[in-house]
């Protein structure tokens, strides 16, 4: 039963109110993806060898730029394992998870009188458009792919494999404009807080859904007034720690807050940059129009 | 307590089969049946390394004798290489003998197309190629 619930929760609104119980009442057997076999059975070799695959030691202090701050750049994996774990099996629960739900739990968001039947809509079939902020971020969580981070004192390039999404942060006191244009990743201001770098966020389009796997307690859409507030830490080599405040006086009855959510750093040199895009393309049937009239019209 | 007992609601609700999406490009349950996965065993015919999905085909020989070319959805290849399966482990066991744990489309979808769970090609090794939507594990696979 509990196995089965899990499975279900990394939900993306459908069902409303009742998968955000779900979600919350829920508490993880293995993580999506994964399973352990029953008792007495002996595990088949799967291709992957995950079953060696553990949390990451610290790995040392977070480097430094040459302005004195951490320096964030790296590829950094939504888990505790520094690989991508996306339909792994079999595997340690400490190093797939983002965070340990019973020691920071995530609750689902409080909606004002109203709100929630107002801004929360079913998922539709076809969620391949940009994520947005935070979205973006948070969705990881069930997608296990990974963020790339470019980092100098000037700026700080956030790039996404899935969704295929880059946000371009710059520093240097950067405010935001007196009436700035909506966009998918919003409009996003930079400093730091000791180690800590923080980020806020304002003017995300409308249409840009918040969901975020576990305990985001189902997808909802914001309001104009949406305020986003991101803090990053490198808390050591080998760790990064994101966590997000949202706060829209409009839809929530108060901010809602992710728990700590942990990244890792890529530890194979090899790992290279992948490409993602989750389209509705339907060039690849056109093409295949081309090769098969060559196949029909071959020797004519 | 009350959330408790509306969450084992909500699990039998989630149990009887409705829709509810797990991934996040498209609900697995609006296109494929979750509760009618099956055994494929056949041959593989070949490989379409794409994004966002990657799909093989197998030609299936059915109770009835007749053979049925199926198509079969699977994750992203960026997903598949990172676990230890690439196009090269596909290409070079076409026209060799393959099984799948797949779960078709729904009834007034397309025919001899689903969502492949797990597969075994030629080379004899289990690898995990999409969502594992049903409650069994690889050793539960049978040939």
């Amino acid at each position: 039963m509990t196995a089965m619930k899990r499975r279900f929760c990394n939900c993306l609104g459908s069902g409303g109110v009742v998968l955000a119980a779900l979600c919350m009442a829920s508490t993880p057997a293995f993580p999506q993806g994964s399973y352990r076999p029953g008792p007495g059975k002996t595990p088949v070799p799967v291709v992957g060898g995950f079953d060696k695959i553990h949390p990451l030691p610290p790995g040392g202090p977070a480097p430094r730029m040459s302005d004195g701050h951490p320096d964030l750049t790296g590829r950094w994996y939504p888990n505790a394992a520094g690989k991508m774990l996306q339909f792994a099996y079999p595997l340690d629960p400490a190093a797939i998870r983002q965070f340990d739900p019973k020691a920071t739990p995530e609750v689902a968001p409080s909606f004002k009188p109203g709100m929630e039947a107002k801004y929360k809509r079913p998922a539709p079939y076809g969620e391949c458009d940009q994520a947005g902020t935070p979205s973006t971020t948070l969705e990881q969580d069930a997608q296990h792919a990974p963020m790339e981070l470019i980092a100098t004192p000037g700026r700080l390039a956030m790039l996404y494999e899935y969704p295929l999404d880059v946000r371009m942060v710059y520093m240097g006191g950067r405010q935001h404009p007196k009436d700035p244009d909506p966009t998918f990743n919003g409009d996003t201001t930079a400093r730091w807080e000791g180690d800590t770098l923080v980020l806020d966020v304002i003017a995300i389009d409308e249409r840009m859904r918040n969901f975020g796997g576990e305990g985001g307690g189902g997808g909802w859409f914001p309001s104009a007034q949406e305020h986003i507030t991101e803090r990053i830490t490198r808390t050591s080599k080998n760790y990064l720690t994101y966590e997000i405040t949202i706060e829209d006086p409009v839809v929530l009855a108060k901010p809602w807050k992710s728990a700590p959510r942990t990244w890792s750093l890529a530890q194979d040199p090899h790992d290279e940059w992948g490409e993602v895009f989750c389209t509705l393309n339907q060039e690849p049937d056109e093409y295949k129009k081309i090769k098969e009239h060559d196949a029909q019209t071959k020797g004519k | 307590m009350r959330l408790g007992f509306f969450a084992v609601l909500i699990a039998a609700f989630a149990l009887s089969g409705a829709a509810v999406p797990v991934s996040a490009h498209h609900g697995f349950a609006v296109e494929f049946d979750g509760s009618k996965c099956m055994d494929l065993k056949g041959t593989l015919t070949g490989i379409d390394w794409e994004n966002p999905h990657a799909y093989f085909h197998m030609d299936v020989k059915n109770a009835a004798g007749k053979v049925e070319a199926w198509s079969l959805e699977m994750i992203t290849p960026n997903a598949l290489k990172r676990n230890g399966t690439t196009r090269q482990d596909f290409t070079g066991n076409i026209g060799k003998p393959m099984a799948a744990r797949a779960c078709p489309t729904k009834a007034g979808g397309t025919q001899y197309r689903g969502s492949a769970e797990f597969l075994e090609l030629a080379d004899g090794q289990v690898r995990i190629v999409g969502q594992l939507v049903e409650k069994i594990t690889p050793e539960q696979f049978h040939f």
